[in-house]
């Protein structure tokens, strides 16, 4: 241990150089992304959603639950952009509140649904044998249920409200991420880079969260993307038939069900929020595709 | 010199299966030195990779174990160790690269985080100083431009650089042995040089132990100080590297040597050693190399030789009784 030459950087030099790299990869990564104009609409879609969600307050010129019974079924005009309900309750309002339970719905049932599915798929895919053979057995079982029947029975269980629907989603919705990780982890294990993770004295913990999970990533978040609209698209179904969100709050399948009566006379209640949804799983399937493109390294160009 | 890092005695690591006993590695005895290269050498399913991960206890338990022997690491037993503390002191104090430098990277990190990863987890690094570090450690292999370099992912480096990336990785925390899996099987004869020579001159630097395992006489030649061959499980010849290529002595080391191609001279047919390997449970009695072995006797066919002592060398054939 003699003549080794010991190379003796300044701290300062150190920390520019880290910084410079996190600085760089950073904007390499949006550069990238945004170059792909699917991506810019995409991303547009979702922040027009997540500011009209946040700022809806502002944004809608009435209450939510504001009853204007002389007013009811007008079609859009000044005062009513979107024309109003059988309540005479503004339906642009409405709409507009109603992003914030989609929101919500998507953000936590995903989450939710994302973090059981991986935990469970990582550990039956890393570890194998009895644990993966009752895991998948379960994953198996919740799968044989079709997905609608299912988020029904858990909210007829639970009674219909709103953190009942967003149970009620991730926990049918678990078992993709389950099956999507654990096939990962079943190849990946096995990979050299593993080994020379355990030969360099790694513990599982850190292998399966540090070495293999950011390797399956890309899959997740593609799965993530379209998993968000699926799961807006389930309560939607929920509330339209009833039995998610509770009136007086506005979601967009409630709005869409109670249009369906006057579909002649006062189309607008309905379709606008139809196609509201469309927009919305559109916006993410876009951004969920250039985002996988952009977050493998093995496509840098 | 002499201080003994790594003392392996009498190791046997057998493996299991529905109906058969398989011994992979069968009593084998070998010490590594300070400093030292020990070459292990032999054909395919001679035992040479077993042994090596029965020292890193890395065998998947069943099929394999460990039926008998002992590892001394610095006079500690690491058949006695917890995984715990073989969990410290693999990476740590013992290190080992393979073979496949083009997939034992981590595709999705960059080099310098691989590098740090080590350091921060066995000597508690922060990670600037690991970092710092990880780039001492690629200019130490000869990497160029490492300050670059360390924030680049492993598809942006070439085959010999993934290699000169692990070694780097492996020494990070310099390590007391090195173990090396065929390093150079992978890559082409330029590189292989390369390779070779960096890890002669670090192991230099550093004082590491180094057990070079290969099926290369090649390799073998130009980095061991001692060799043993192995061949079904079993040593069949130790000894320092000078007796071994000069004055070979077992039938089955004579063999090897001969099938090395020659660059100078007439062009002969290559010499084979006639047939193949055999399964290592399927000769129970006798001189493991009796089938192949051109100067079988009687005594070969029922009477396994013990090592005999030879000068430098010991050789396990009854020839030199």
């Amino acid at each position: 241990m003699t003549n080794i030459r010991v190379i003796k950087m300044g701290e300062k030099e150190i920390t520019k150089a880290i910084e410079e790299n996190q600085k760089d990869s950073f904007q390499d990564f949006v550069r990238r992304l945004f170059k792909n104009k699917a991506a810019l609409a995409g991303f547009t879609i979702i922040m027009i959603l997540i500011i009209v969600a946040i700022f809806a307050p502002l944004i809608a010129p009435y209450e939510y639950d504001a009853q204007n019974l002389k007013f009811f079924l007008r079609p859009p005009s000044k005062e009513h952009l979107l024309g109003t309900d059988e309540f005479g309750r503004d339906v642009f309002s409405r709409i507009v509140y109603g992003s914030r339970i989609s929101l919500q719905i998507g953000f936590i049932a995903v989450g939710i649904s994302l973090l059981i599915g991986t935990i469970l798929g990582a550990l039956a895919g890393y570890y194998g044998g009895v644990i993966d053979y009752v895991i998948t057995g379960i994953t198996d079982i919740a799968l044989s249920f079709p997905t609608i029947l299912l988020a029904i029975a858990f909210v007829a269980a639970l009674g219909p409200s709103l953190v009942n629907v967003m149970i009620a989603v991730a926990l049918v919705s678990w078992c993709g991420y389950c099956r999507l990780v654990r096939a990962e982890f079943l190849s990946l294990r096995e990979q050299e880079f593993v080994e020379a993770a355990v030969v360099l004295g790694m513990d599982d913990k850190r292998i399966i969260f540090n070495h293999i999970l950011p390797n399956s990533a890309a899959p997740i978040i593609v799965m993530t993307t379209l998993e968000f609209p699926k799961a807006i698209i389930v309560e939607s179904t929920l509330s339209f038939l009833g039995i998610g969100v509770q009136p007086p709050t506005p979601s967009w399948g409630s709005i869409l069900s109670s249009g369906k009566f006057f579909l002649y006379e006062a189309p607008w209640i309905s379709i606008v929020p139809g196609f509201m949804i469309m927009i919305v799983v559109m916006g993410f399937n876009l951004f969920g595709d250039a985002l996988r493109d952009v977050l493998d390294p093995r496509l840098k160009e | 010199m002499d201080q003994e890092i790594l003392k392996v005695n009498n190791l046997k690591t057998y493996f299991f299966t529905e109906d058969e006993e398989i011994p992979a590695v069968d009593g084998v005895s070998f010490s590594i030195s300070k400093g030292e290269t020990l070459g292990i050498v032999g054909e395919s399913g001679s035992g040479k990779s077993v042994t090596a991960l029965s020292i890193m206890r890395l065998l998947p338990v069943p099929p394999a174990k460990i039926v008998d022997g002992q590892i001394l690491f610095r006079d500690e037993d690491l058949l006695k160790k917890s995984e715990d503390e073989m969990r410290n002191i693999r990476g740590n104090r013992i290190s080992m690269i393979f073979q496949e430098p083009m997939t034992s990277l981590n595709p999705v990190f960059t080099i310098g985080r691989q590098i740090s990863e080590t350091l921060i987890l066995h000597q508690g690094m922060n990670n600037k100083e690991a970092i710092e570090k990880s780039i001492e450690m690629l200019k130490l292999v000869k990497i160029p431009l490492p300050e670059k370099r360390v924030r680049e992912y492993p598809h942006q480096l070439s085959g010999g650089m993934r290699q000169r990336v692990m070694i780097a990785m492996a020494l990070a925390c310099r390590p007391e042995i090195l173990i090396a899996d065929e390093p150079t099987t992978a890559l082409d004869v330029t590189i292989q040089a390369q390779i070779l020579e960096l890890i002669k001159e670090l192991q230099e630097q550093l004082g590491t132990a180094v057990m070079m395992i290969t099926h290369d006489l090649g390799v073998i030649a130009e980095v061991s100080d001692n060799v043993m061959v192995m061949y079904c499980g079993r040593a069949l010849e130790y000894s320092d590297v000078e007796t071994l290529f000069n004055n070979p002595k077992h039938p089955y080391t004579i063999g090897l040597l001969k099938s090395v191609p020659k660059l100078k001279g007439r062009r002969e047919k290559l010499h084979a050693i006639k047939g193949i390997v055999p399964m290592p449970n399927e000769i129970t009695s006798g001189c493991r190399f009796k089938t192949r072995c051109e100067q079988k006797t009687l005594i070969c066919e029922n009477k396994e030789p013990p090592f005999i002592k030879l000068g430098k060398s010991l050789v396990r054939c009854w020839k030199y009784q």
